[in-house]
């Protein structure tokens, strides 16, 4: 089974990347801020009507859309 | 001398030969948001926009260095980008700058700007740059913030473990310019940098470990000063922003305020402009009432740059507000909520600040989209900026609502004014819900954006900015304003210029021929060549639709303001002898400008946003064929239904 999206979590979750899965270059994208193999993240919330999750990575909130958020697989440390 | 470059000039620069000049610059890169442009502004004593807003600047900039810190150099400031691969016109300027200035040659040294409390993330596009070649110098700034959060950064320490001089600054007070300059002038680039080819993803994911572990190497723990922290109070403040409910009325509420500040603080302003330009015009025709050369000083010089400078106070408080916001931290924000409901008209939560900006002017504001990195979504948005009601239409919608709102109490018009605000956003919602379907380009689409600390706005810096973005209107729109309404001038003043009174030379002239040519045009919209004379001269400049009228129906010079043009607008008679100037019409041309390109300064400005002629034109025609054939049916179904 692979490890979950960060998307299917609870806002307030704690975990660390996995894998990160999708177009090249989203995948370099979210790399180049931060978002890499091993990182903790914090899932903060998640903006009203579906919006944008609230993802903070090294100290800092980034705001992406759930299509992205979908590349980032997970293992949770904390709920 | 100060001067702005922006991207498409760059490669037809006359001075590309000079080879003197190579070896005179250092350029200025980092990650958005990493206080680039504000150690820019203290290297040069310019004013770009500084803001707390990823991607303030989408052009590059070169200054000379401010005499206070040494002469001989020029600065470079360049777009923020997170690495040497664009994803973004934006930073595709950025690492142009680079890789691609044959007239500014290698330069002397490249100062990367990082975060202090960002290092993990920002040491990044260090690395790649000295893979690259460039002579490079690491430029710490934010210590301030970090030492809020607790830490310091040994930059000794990490010179060492880079292998490139590190200088902490301070861009706000100007602390540590004087080194960062000396390590500039004992660098100097001989090798011609390369782009970077070979960059996998396992590359980029061992390079992030090793700034990972270079930052945690590096940062010394320091006592805190404050009991919160500026990270923990960003946190505390954006719970209640970004609530689904709270965040949703504080959004509405800036907006609100944003809007009305501009209407409550500007129309005074934009009043005394008027008055005092009309004023300029009279005088210098009374020198010489008679004569073509004081008519052309006064009737043409001087109304067309009164209608260049009468938007200029509503431009520049919109930006103001809109910097403010920038500066805070909050639009970064506001984007982020708005992307849910623009992603679904085929936008980007990254459309919100042009489109915002759209309301002062569409100019810079189509020069702002370029942070929207997918090429459909920055199209759609460019495609509906001019959609959004800017400040050019504000004397008309003035006009004609005074019209409808006669002797009623004002708040009825400023009203049915918020109505048509939402209206035209409403309307460029639903085009770019239908264009999207048609927009053949297949991009992914994405939105990332990060959230920075809220700051206090710097307001110096708030109002410079502005300053210079009010000035660049003037120079992008201000010579074809100009110009056209030159033109009308002559248009109405030729060939029987020596008439014995103004009614008699403009009903023999150039534009009422035009006008009345395209009278039967007008017949729909329920006017006559007298309307359509004025509506062509709106080409000049939407507002030059007012001074025209005016001029049409013969306002008599001593009382030219628009309380006797309503008087006269409700006397005159179509043909059959019935009003011209009926409900019905008025909400005819309300309709016509709110939907019309009528700003050729815009089409300009569309030309080189969208690199073609295709889109800009399609705008153009599209937009007038369907804010006539809208303008025409309103008019004819409000007759219809008796409303007259």
């Amino acid at each position: 089974m692979s490890a979950p999206k960060i998307t299917e979590l609870q806002p307030g979750t704690e975990a660390v990347l996995v894998a990160i899965e999708g177009d090249r270059q989203l995948v370099e994208r979210l790399g180049e801020i931060g978002f890499v193999q091993g990182e903790t993240i914090v899932f903060h919330r998640r903006l009203v009507f579906n919006g944008p999750l609230i993802l903070e990575v090294r100290g800092v909130p980034v705001a992406l859309r759930a299509e992205e958020a979908c590349c980032l697989q997970v293992r949770v440390t904390r709920t | 001398m100060n001067f702005l470059v922006n991207d498409s000039s760059c490669h037809s620069n006359p001075k590309s030969t000079d080879n003197t000049a190579a070896h005179d610059f250092v350029a200025l890169v980092g990650s958005p948001n990493c206080g680039k442009t504000t150690l820019f502004n203290r290297l040069t004593g310019m004013s770009a926009s500084v803001v707390n807003y990823p991607g303030a600047t989408v052009d590059y900039m070169v200054a000379p260095l401010n005499k206070a810190w040494g002469t001989g150099l020029k600065i470079v400031d360049t777009p923020g980008t997170y690495s040497l691969f664009p994803k973004s016109p934006e930073e595709l300027v950025a690492v142009k700058v680079l890789f691609e200035t044959p007239h500014l040659g290698i330069p002397r040294a490249v100062i990367c700007v990082a975060d202090c409390t960002q290092l993990s993330r920002h040491l990044f596009l260090l690395r790649q740059l000295k893979e690259a070649g460039f002579p490079v110098i690491l430029a710490l700034t934010m210590g301030d913030l970090a030492e809020k959060e607790g830490f310091k950064i040994d930059p000794v320490r990490l010179s060492e473990a880079l292998g490139v001089p590190v200088v902490p600054v301070d861009g706000r007070s100007g602390k540590g310019i004087p080194e960062l300059l000396t390590t500039a002038e004992q660098l100097g680039g001989t090798t011609i940098p390369k782009p970077l080819t070979t960059w996998t993803f396992e590359k980029q994911w061992k390079e992030l470990q090793t700034i990972a572990s270079v930052s945690s190497l590096v940062r010394l723990t320091v006592p805190r000063t404050d009991a919160e922290s500026p990270r923990q109070l960003t946190r505390r403040v954006d719970r209640v922003v970004l609530h689904p409910i709270f965040g949703i009325l504080f959004f509405g509420l800036i907006m609100g305020g944003l809007f009305s500040s501009v209407f409550w603080l500007a129309s005074p302003i934009m009043e005394i402009i008027s008055v005092g330009f009309d004023e300029a015009a009279r005088w210098v025709t009374g020198f010489a009432p008679d004569s073509l050369w004081a008519d052309l000083a006064g009737n043409g010089l001087v109304v067309s740059l009164g209608a260049v400078m009468v938007f200029t106070p509503q431009i520049f408080i919109l930006f103001v507000v809109i910097s403010l916001l920038e500066d805070s931290g909050y639009l970064a924000r506001a984007a982020s909520l708005v992307d849910k409901p623009l992603s679904k008209i085929g936008l980007n939560g990254r459309s919100f600040v042009p489109l915002l900006s759209g309301f002062a002017c569409a100019i810079p504001a189509m020069m702002a989209a370029r942070t929207i990195p997918s090429r459909k979504e920055r199209f759609l948005t460019l495609l509906i900026i001019p959609l959004m009601s800017c400040s050019a239409r504000l004397p008309v919608f003035a006009l004609l609502l005074g019209f409808l709102f006669w002797g009623k109490p004002a708040w009825q018009p400023g009203l049915a004014l918020a109505g048509l605000y939402f209206l035209s956003l409403l309307f460029g919602a639903i085009v770019a819900a239908l264009l999207r379907k048609r927009l053949k380009i297949e991009e992914k689409s994405f939105f990332i954006l990060e959230l920075p600390v809220y700051r206090r706005p710097n307001w110096r810096a708030v109002l410079k900015s502005s300053h210079q973005k009010t000035l660049n209107y003037v120079l992008e729109a201000g010579p074809v304003i100009f110009t056209l309404a030159v033109l009308l001038w002559a248009a109405t003043t030729f060939p029987k210029y020596d008439a014995p009174t103004p009614a008699e030379k403009l009903e023999q002239s150039f534009a009422a021929k035009a006008g009345r040519f395209i009278d039967p045009l007008m017949e729909p919209l329920g006017g006559d060549w007298r309307t359509g004379v004025a509506l062509i001269s709106a080409f000049a400049a939407r507002e030059v639709f007012v001074s025209a009228l005016a001029v049409v129906f013969r306002v008599p010079e001593e009382d030219e303001n628009s309380a006797s043009l309503l008087g006269r607008m409700q006397q005159a008679q179509a043909k059959d002898g019935t009003p011209l100037f009926t409900v019905a019409s008025i909400w005819g041309l309300i309709i016509f400008f709110m939907i019309a390109l009528q700003c050729m300064a815009t089409v300009a400005v569309a030309r080189r946003e969208f690199g073609n002629w295709k889109f800009p034109l399609a705008q153009l025609v599209g937009f007038n064929v369907l804010a006539y054939a809208l303008a025409a049916g309103v008019v004819q179904t409000l007759k219809a239904i008796g409303i007259n």
